[in-house]
């Protein structure tokens, strides 16, 4: 059975283990809740001022949208190595060793919450609302840009989750500088990256090419100018990049984990 | 052409120091301190197929550290190894492919679901064919007898029962060597004495090698002819485990029921004798006199009840090996 | 004084935990100097560049609204509610509260200071590191003096209240989760109301102008947002006697509601299995 197929058989029974869990729809709300009081500080912060430049709300909510969405379904995916480093304390990833597959593809596995899918809700609905108020009409290339873009930060997001856990191998407990890259990373979405400080805006697109994914594809599907027509498809290689980046840095973890034991 | 082979096995660990009390924190928050540990020594042994064989040794000793060597997910720091033909950590999924490892304290199975639902993604891991997996689920349901526990999921199940489920799972697809880990602890007479039933039967007539570490002596003593004692990272013996009787219990004893009074200082060929409230006590070392010698000179000195002739408890001899090794 | 002892031995416990896992606990630090620096960016942006300017009519300017963030950053610990002593969650969702239950001590008030005492331990740990870095960023993105020393002893004066009013908050969410079958939900729920009208998110007084009388009376703003203002001087030091009555009245009345809720609870304690 290859490895997508075995992927959707751990994702089904992660579903249907969290379904047996009588809160779920709780949780569900619960976790709407908390996606929808996220941009509320920048919503009431234009309310306050109007808009920043020429940058009003709509456009800023489109690449934070695209941002959360990317970060949500990495959320829902790849959740699995977040739980990883107690794995590693426990000694379960013994366990994970013992069967012959992929490690990376059974941490993948090892999580599914459906109340995850939230966010990638909360994050499309705030993309369509951006697009309806902006007035851009999509074209079958622009959809297609924006499904690049949210692909391509979906790996990114993902490259992200793997290396924090990765680290794990060395340190036995994962680091909150994590949430920097994953909630922090959003968080700077909300503000137009031009007017970002430089070494901020350069962080998040040369180093975690969030602003990639969000900023640039964004931008070009709605035409605003600063960015050069075209820069929005390097979304979907960059993220193929700083994945493929993420797993080197994971078999170098396997390889240390193997030599000095738990 | 040997199963395993082992080969001049080296490994030394590093642990961290944490020095106590909050001044102990402190520094240790800024340096780091280590202390190394060798884990193994020179390990050096080989098994050939179908064998069933008993790694025992004190904690610490270095048997999970082995066992994780020859199952390829922990590499030496020197030596070699082969397991089938195949360095394991070089080759760690066709190698994994074949074995199998069962923890007595760490389940394998997953936790929320049905014992069902885990074997079929097992199944899938281990891409075991529709028509195989299907019989020797049959088969080995039946003989372990959890066809009524398939539909629970694994977090309700007994100790006992959870490893009967164990040992289906890391048999299902069909591996050359099992690797045992205390797999009987924990459990009540009746499993422990099921679950050894099976093992034999498994090894005996599908000729399933298998390494088993425990600390229960009559798992040794009913499963296994061969024993390897580990003590400090370092293989102290490694033959038959009537050799090791031999070894580290030379004497054995007749205890026998007065039926009267009886007052005995000694015993041609006896090494000493125990008087207790009315029963004898004689020891006595096989290889010198015969047990019924001594039956004899001592119902010929003594009105006898009762007789039994015992060997010192397999735990009494290890605790003496260990002391006489200084482990 | 028999819960200072037990209060003191927390505090050292958690110091010394604390320390030990030295590269999770510089981690923690740059993460809260991160987190602080992004909001401070972006407020910095839209003061800058906005259309209108705000900080007339919110009657806060940009130095206020930063050092706001900053402060928020370093009372982190003390005030917000999503730092549950993860402790007594996991015993709660464990069923071990029978346990609990056997100890000589009201369980109320056994929780209330088990709460205080950590999280005053690891307030202690933060200000030091996250104060001197915020104070020597550039302009404007620091963190800038109190108003006066009197402000800031207004200022501390009220968060110390505030800190209590947060303990009997958490108090009340305690007695939530031991009604099991709700689950996390309604948890994650209260707990980001709560840190939104407690201003740590926003500061209050950014939000729109027709909302600031309610947001001034709700009791979370006595948490955190009121006790900031007197360092920041939006509120002279001579409210401090107003703002810290309101304050009292609102832990009085969770302190009560939280304690009662307990008693009604405890009685009919289902206890999870397993």
């Amino acid at each position: 059975m290859n490895g997508f197929a075995l992927y959707w058989r751990y994702l089904k029974m992660n579903l249907l283990a969290g379904l047996q869990y009588k809160g779920w729809p709780m949780q569900l709300i619960g976790v709407l809740v908390t996606v929808i009081t996220d941009p509320l500080e920048v919503l009431l912060l234009f309310a306050r001022f109007g808009s920043i430049g020429d940058w009003p709300a709509t456009r800023v909510m489109l690449v934070y949208g695209l941002s959360l969405t990317a970060f949500g379904l990495a959320e829902l995916f790849s959740r699995g190595f977040d739980y990883f480093p107690s794995q590693v304390r426990t000694g379960s990833f013994d366990r994970i060793l013992l069967r012959p597959r992929s490690t990376f593809l059974q941490i993948l596995g090892t999580r599914f919450h459906l109340h995850r899918l939230s966010r990638v809700v909360g994050g499309l609905f705030v993309i369509v609302w951006s697009l309806t108020k902006q007035g851009v009409s999509l074209k079958l290339q622009q959809l297609l840009l924006l499904l690049c873009a949210l692909i391509g930060g979906y790996l990114v997001y993902t490259g992200i989750f793997v290396i924090s856990s990765a680290v794990a191998f060395w340190t036995v407990q994962s680091l909150d500088w994590v949430n920097i890259f994953t909630n922090g990373s959003y968080q700077v979405a909300k503000v137009p990256p031009p007017l970002l400080p430089g070494w901020l805006r350069n962080t998040f697109t040369f180093f975690m090419p969030m602003f990639v994914c969000s900023y640039y594809p964004a931008a070009n599907v709605c035409g605003w100018e600063g960015v050069p027509v075209g820069l929005g498809w390097l979304a979907l290689p960059a993220g193929i990049a700083f994945f493929t980046a993420s797993l080197v840095v994971w078999r170098v973890g396997v390889r240390h984990y193997a030599s000095t034991g738990s | 052409m040997s199963l395993i082979v082992l080969n001049e096995i080296c490994k030394t660990f590093k642990t961290a120091e944490r020095p106590p009390g909050l001044f102990g924190a402190m520094r240790g928050a800024f340096m780091r301190q280590s202390k190394e540990v060798k884990a193994l020594d020179r390990i050096s042994f080989s098994i050939e197929e179908g064998e069933l064989v008993g790694y025992i040794g004190p904690n610490g000793a270095g048997k999970s550290t082995t066992v994780k060597v020859m199952s390829g997910i922990l590499v030496p720091d020197s030596g070699s190894c082969q397991v089938m033909g195949r360095v394991p950590w070089q080759q760690r999924v066709a190698h994994v492919a074949q074995i199998g490892v069962v923890f007595g304290q760490r389940s394998q199975l997953w936790w929320d679901v049905p014992v069902l639902d885990s074997f079929e993604l097992l199944r899938d891991i281990y891409r075991i064919s529709a028509s195989d997996y299907q019989k020797r689920l049959c088969d080995l349901t039946d003989i372990l007898d959890i066809g009524g526990l398939l539909a629970t999921p694994v977090r309700q199940l007994s100790l006992g029962q959870r490893m009967r489920c164990e040992l289906v799972a890391s048999l299902l697809h069909n591996p050359r060597l099992l690797f045992l880990d205390e797999p009987t602890i924990g459990l009540d007479a009746v499993s422990k004495l099921a679950l050894r039933d099976f093992l034999k039967e498994i090894n005996q007539k599908h000729g399933v090698t298998m390494i088993l570490t425990t600390h229960d002596m009559a798992d040794i003593e009913t499963l296994c002819q061969r024993v390897m004692v580990i003590g400090h990272g370092r293989l102290l013996y490694d033959g038959l485990l009537d050799g090791l009787k031999r070894q580290y219990t030379p004497e054995r004893r007749i205890r026998a029921k007065l039926a009267g009074s009886c007052s005995l200082t000694e015993l041609p060929g006896a090494e000493r004798l125990e008087m207790l409230e009315n029963e004898i006590v004689v020891y006595f070392r096989p290889e010198q006199v015969q047990a019924q010698e001594i039956i004899a000179r001592l119902a010929a000195a003594c009105p006898l009840q009762d007789l039994v002739v015992e060997n010192q408890s397999v735990e009494e001899m290890i605790a003496r090996m260990y002391r006489e090794m200084s482990l | 004084m028999s819960w200072l002892r037990p209060c003191l031995g927390i505090l050292r416990m958690h110091l010394r935990n604390s320390l030990q896992y030295r590269l999770a606990a510089w981690a923690q630090l740059t993460t809260n100097i991160f987190w602080g620096f992004v909001h401070a960016v972006i407020i910095v942006v839209f003061y800058r560049y906005g259309k209108q300017n705000a900080g007339v009519s919110s009657g806060m300017n940009i130095t206020q609204a930063v050092s706001y963030i900053w402060l928020v950053q370093i009372a982190l610990y003390l005030i917000p509610t999503f730092s549950i002593d993860r402790e007594i969650r996991n015993k709660i969702q464990q069923g071990d509260v029978g346990i609990e239950l056997c100890r000589p001590l009201d369980l109320y008030f056994h929780w209330f200071t088990r709460t205080a005492a950590s999280r005053f331990g690891r307030f202690l740990l933060q200000v030091p590191p996250v104060a001197s870095v915020a104070m020597l960023l550039p302009e404007p993105y620091r963190l800038a003096p109190p108003a006066s020393l009197l402000s800031l002893l207004a200022a501390f004066c009220s968060l110390l209240i505030g800190f209590l009013l947060s303990c009997a908050v958490v108090g009340i969410i305690y007695v939530l989760l031991m009604q099991i079958r709700w689950g996390d939900g309604p948890v994650i729920m209260l707990t980001v109301l709560t840190d939104m009208l407690s201003g740590s998110y926003l500061p209050l007084q950014l939000w729109p102008a027709w909302a600031q009388r309610f947001l001034y009376a709700q009791p979370f703003a006595s948490l955190l947002d009121l006790p900031l203002r007197f360092y920041l001087g939006t509120l002279a030091p001579s409210a401090f006697p107003g703002v810290a009555l309101m304050q009292l009245a609102w832990m009085i009345i969770f302190v009560a509601t939280g304690w009662l809720l307990m008693q009604r609870s405890l009685k009919r304690l289902v206890v999870q299995g397993g």
